[in-house]
């Protein structure tokens, strides 16, 4: 039987909450946002196994939060920040661009983003490896995805003044 | 150094046991990785004051109700905006019928033709979706609905900025200010936050292409009142939405 989500807030509710604060850089929208994860798993009847919750919510609230992040304009407040806002508003625009599938879009509640690898390697200082296991990619899958995020946030970086 | 996340599943008991025997190890000898742990277990006690189980399972609960009404929206506007995908949201409309009956003709149409591009804000609540009008009472967590009527206009881009002066893109989401044949809403409902004072939305319209971040950034400059500074050939309706408590 899964937990309830009282279980599952006590349990993982701080992780998130801190996940969503070090993302977002602003205590009422990392609430918003740590409801927002467990409102996903609610909706999708997420399973837990045991002893992988903590990936599945910190992967979750890492899309929550760079969805939010994508219509900011807020200016950085460091250079962690400016490049988890750079990696939400730049790196996301060509799989926008190139979502002209409308159906995909509207009813992908919870897209596995280039942006969200990015983060989790170049932020968060995953190995490729430990990224292809989080996102539940192969290995190769996302070693493919690493030469050219590595070369565009390369470029944010070097582009911001 | 150790990675914040590593410790947080290290303290839940889902390190890797790799990690695991590494962190085991640096405790013997790191006092400033003790202190970190300590730091995490005093803010854990402090969130769950803070923001109780009870309360936090409450509102996730209701908003995920809310956020399945507004799936079931967003099915019934993209079968109205897309016609070749409008057979597979045959079932959708089915089971809501709400927008359909507004669309076939019971909402009052305020403006006349030859008045030009609209702005229409629907709340997503109960069976029905309400219309509001300017200066319509709102509160954080409704869910809402931007559609529009561009009245022959070719492109046409739709921010909103709150109290707080967050912008939102509304439309388009990839850029491109043109408009697809037929589109008469923004594909997906949305729920507001819970920044004070108001969420004021503005449709501009223009026969040629529109710069969204030019949008975007004159938006950032208007509160309630007044006008988006863009070029005089650019048609701007607003409707402005105050937020009360929730």
């Amino acid at each position: 039987m899964n937990p309830s989500v009282e279980q599952l807030y006590t349990q993982y509710g701080p992780m998130v909450l801190r996940r969503c604060r070090a993302l977002l850089r602003n205590e009422a929208r990392a609430v918003d946002a740590m409801h927002d994860v467990f409102v996903l798993v609610l909706r999708h009847h997420q399973t837990f196994d045991s002893g992988t919750g903590s990936a599945l919510l910190f992967r979750l609230a890492t899309n929550v939060c760079l969805n939010q992040l994508r219509g900011s304009r807020r200016k950085p407040e460091d250079a962690n920040d400016e490049l988890v806002l750079n990696i939400a508003q730049d790196l996301d625009i060509e799989q926008r661009t190139h979502a002209r599938n409308f159906l995909v879009r509207l009813f992908a509640d919870e897209p596995e983003t280039t942006a969200t690898i990015a983060v989790m390697h170049f932020l968060d200082g995953m190995t490729w490896d430990e990224v292809a296991k989080e996102m539940k990619m192969s290995v190769s899958g996302v070693r493919k995805r690493a030469r050219v995020l590595t070369e565009r946030v390369k470029f944010l970086q070097e582009k911001t003044p | 150094m150790i990675p914040d996340w590593k410790i947080e599943r290290y303290r839940l008991g889902e390190a890797s046991q790799a990690d695991k025997a590494l962190i085991d190890a640096a405790l013997l000898t790191d006092a400033t990785l003790k202190t970190r742990l300590e730091q995490l277990a005093a803010d854990d006690a402090a969130i769950i004051k803070t923001l109780p189980a009870e309360r936090v399972a409450a509102r996730v609960t209701a908003s995920s109700a809310a956020v399945g009404e507004s799936a079931r929206s967003k099915a019934m506007f993209f079968s109205m905006a897309f016609p070749m995908v409008a057979a597979a949201a045959v079932a959708v409309i089915a089971v809501t019928g709400a927008f359909s009956n507004h669309h076939s003709g019971k909402l009052p149409e305020v403006l006349l033709k030859g008045d030009g591009p609209s702005l229409r804000i629907f709340r997503l609540a109960g069976d029905q979706p309400e219309r509001l009008t300017d200066g319509a009472q709102v509160k954080a967590h409704d869910v809402i609905q931007v559609a529009f009527d561009a009245a022959g206009m070719s492109n046409l881009v739709i921010v909103s900025v709150d109290g707080a002066h967050h912008t939102t893109l509304h439309w388009p989401i990839d850029g491109n200010s043109e408009l697809p044949q037929g589109l008469k809403a923004v594909p997906q409902a949305f729920e507001l936050d819970d920044a004070p004072g108001f969420e004021r939305f503005f449709l501009v319209t223009s026969a040629t292409a529109i710069s969204p971040n030019e949008v975007l950034k004159a938006a950032e400059s208007v509160s309630r009142t007044g006008e988006l500074a863009l070029p005089a050939a650019l048609t701007q309706r607003s409707l402005l939405l105050e937020k009360g408590s929730p």
